[in-house]
């Protein structure tokens, strides 16, 4: 299953911290989430998305997906709902450098089974601030390994 | 240019190279140096492990991108390897070094491993390995000029280019210790030579590669205390002072090194279960906003107290007996209460420090390498004793390594072998066949503590506090050794 076409954007939803400004906007095709306003660290603002997802994690163990963020002030995080009580954090990490970068994840140390339910890709705050930033996304792609 | 002339400019170059009482001996030398060369060159292209893929990773980023990746190791090191790297960059196979410099990240992160198996490899491995041959001949070259006696001269140079415990860490496992290494042995000469300035700022050179060296200062600084015994005390005091400076300028100089450039700090995944999986490497960088993962001093702290055995006096309070700094306190008292502190003296103190830190703390493999020079030293100075003993703890250091499981075993295979990338390591064979491996390894390890202990023992018994040389034969050999060390016991009549 692969996103990496112009319309990446399309099928995600806004959602966030109780108080916390912040959206999904579409830049170049890609899904940007901006976080807004006074925030404190742990304060998120995320995409949803819950069509189109992979059928089975047992047969996609890898998770690929370009990210750049605005500063090192916010992380990227990307979340896996396996359903709508269960969630893991898959890929939380900051970035200083305003690049795209491709991350290669390796599902099978989070010892998920099933289906994906829902996937978010969010913003996460991780030193206070109330300048704007974001965090970008694109290419979301699932698969396995092939050595 | 015909063979004659070749054999001219290197008959012409050597002599630089050897000293002048070895002269007689280059022929021997030359074909030493080319079976060291032969084993070196055989072994660069085809094996390497993941640490080394790492630090070549740091060092092209730095050369093209110019952003500083910080690790657990000295950025001395990225500029060091870095710039090399960059005279000779069009050599390289670009699809490594493109993988290299892209900014694909994996989690948990196998990159290191993935590196081993782009095509030119080979290429690859021997030319990022050239710094390390450099030092590593060079140092064999230093070595030949402890001795005034040819034969332990060139004993000492034998096994120095065939010690397969040297040849591991730097040419299969591709750790850069040979390059502290190397500055540390220029040190001792320059002691050798009473040349402290020169000594201490050899030890501050080796420092910004690996902390360990700095442990040799103090001593180095002792023994410029005695030998400087007739000075006037303001100024002796002044001037050992200003020895310490000396050693710990180069370290002190490294921040400046940092604002040249602009430094980029890759997170770690924070989302990974904790343990191995989560990526150390990188890991604190996540909270520290531009902070480095370690801070300035963390390396001598790591070195001194967080592997050490220790003794937790009681059961609810926090008071602990360290045994490394309990060791280094003792070496430096015996330093000081030597009547004289010869060079010899002052390698010995070390080499015992070096050997019990082996036996009581935990030590990364290719720290291993710190105390070969010296062994070697010893070897050639009393084959009979040392050398049975250094023949003992060859096999027990590469079984020491097997407690890394495969990092050091299959995975330095995966470049001629790419299937090794699924092998077991020893730790693990030994396991699945029911064995207890953590018990067999360890016991492995505690020999090999007790011979570094019994090894440190013989030559605190014959050295310390004793007014002849254990090292030089008699006199009438020849070797000068001997002869300082009576004339600096002769001088240094007073305590201190």
């Amino acid at each position: 299953m692969e996103w990496g076409d112009s319309v990446f954007y399309q099928g995600w939803s806004s959602e966030s911290s109780s108080d916390i400004r912040g959206g999904i906007s579409n830049v170049n095709g890609s899904l940007q989430v901006t976080i807004e306003g006074q925030r404190l660290v742990g304060d998120i603002v995320a995409g949803q998305r819950t069509e189109d997802l992979p059928a089975g994690l047992a047969s996609n163990r890898l998770l690929v997906v370009s990210v750049m963020a605005s500063s090192i002030d916010v992380a990227a995080r990307v979340v896996i709902w396996t359903d709508f009580s269960h969630h893991t954090d898959v890929l939380v990490k900051t970035y200083n450098d305003t690049e795209w970068h491709k991350e290669i994840v390796n599902l099978s140390y989070f010892h998920l089974s099933g289906n994906v339910s829902m996937i978010e890709l969010s913003v996460k705050q991780i030193y206070p601030s109330n300048a704007t930033q974001w965090v970008s996304y694109d290419d979301l792609a699932f698969g396995d390994m092939d050595l | 240019m015909n063979l004659k002339t070749l054999h001219n400019i290197a008959t012409s170059r050597i002599p630089h190279l050897v000293p002048q009482q070895l002269a007689s001996r280059k022929g021997a030398i030359l074909k030493w140096t080319v079976v060291g060369l032969g084993i070196r060159f055989a072994i660069m292209p085809i094996l390497a492990g993941p640490d080394f893929a790492t630090i070549t990773w740091i060092s092209f980023t730095l050369i093209q991108k110019n952003l500083l990746i910080f690790s657990a190791d000295p950025p001395a090191v990225f500029f060091l390897l870095g710039g090399f790297y960059k005279l000779i960059l069009p050599l390289f196979p670009s699809t490594i070094v493109n993988y290299m410099t892209s900014s694909i990240s994996y989690t948990p992160p196998p990159f290191q491993v993935f590196a081993m198996l782009y095509p030119g490899i080979h290429t690859f491995l021997f030319l990022a390995k050239i710094p390390f041959l450099v030092f590593d001949i060079l140092s064999g070259f230093l070595i030949l000029r402890f001795f005034v006696d040819e034969k332990k001269a060139l004993l000492a140079f034998k096994i120095w280019l065939v010690n397969p415990i040297t040849i591991a860490i730097s040419f299969v496992y591709g750790q850069y210790d040979i390059i502290p290494v190397f500055f540390l042995i220029s040190s001792l000469i320059f002691l050798k030579e009473k040349k402290y300035g020169l000594t201490a700022l050899s030890v501050g050179v080796a420092s910004m590669f690996k902390v360990f060296s700095l442990a040799f200062l103090p001593i180095i600084a002792i023994a410029f205390w005695k030998d400087k015994h007739r000075t006037e005390p303001q100024l002796r005091l002044l001037r050992t002072s200003g020895l310490i400076v000396a050693g710990l300028l180069p370290l002190l100089a490294t921040p400046l090194l940092l604002t040249i450039i602009p430094q980029y700090y890759e997170s770690a995944n924070f989302a990974m279960p904790a343990g191995p999986t989560l990526n150390g490497f990188f890991g604190n960088t996540f909270y520290s906003q531009g902070v480095p993962a370690q801070p300035f001093f963390s390396g001598l702290v790591g070195f001194l107290v967080n592997s050490s055995a220790s003794i937790q006096t009681h059961i609810s309070i926090a008071d602990f007996v360290f045994f490394i700094p309990f060791i280094y306190t003792l070496i430096l008292l015996g330093t000081f209460y030597e009547s004289g502190l010869s060079h010899e003296k002052a390698f010995k103190y070390f080499t015992v420090f070096l050997l019990l830190y082996y036996a009581f703390s935990l030590f990364y493999p290719q720290w291993f390498l710190w105390v070969q020079p010296l062994l070697v030293l010893l070897i050639a100075e009393n084959p009979k004793i040392y050398g049975k003993l250094f023949v003992l703890l060859v096999p027990l250091f590469f079984v020491y390594t097997f407690s890394t499981d495969n990092v050091l075993t299959s995975l330095v295979l995966i470049p001629i072998i790419p299937r090794a990338l699924f092998w077991p390591g020893v730790s693990s064979l030994m396991s699945s066949a029911g064995l207890p491996a953590t018990e067999i390894i360890n016991i492995f390890r505690t020999i090999l503590s007790a011979i570094c202990v019994f090894v440190a023992y013989h030559i605190a018994k014959t050295s310390f506090w004793t007014k002849g040389s254990a090292w030089s034969e008699p006199a009438s050999n020849g070797d000068t050794l001997q002869n300082e060390e009576a004339k600096s016991i002769r001088e240094a009549g007073e305590l201190g």
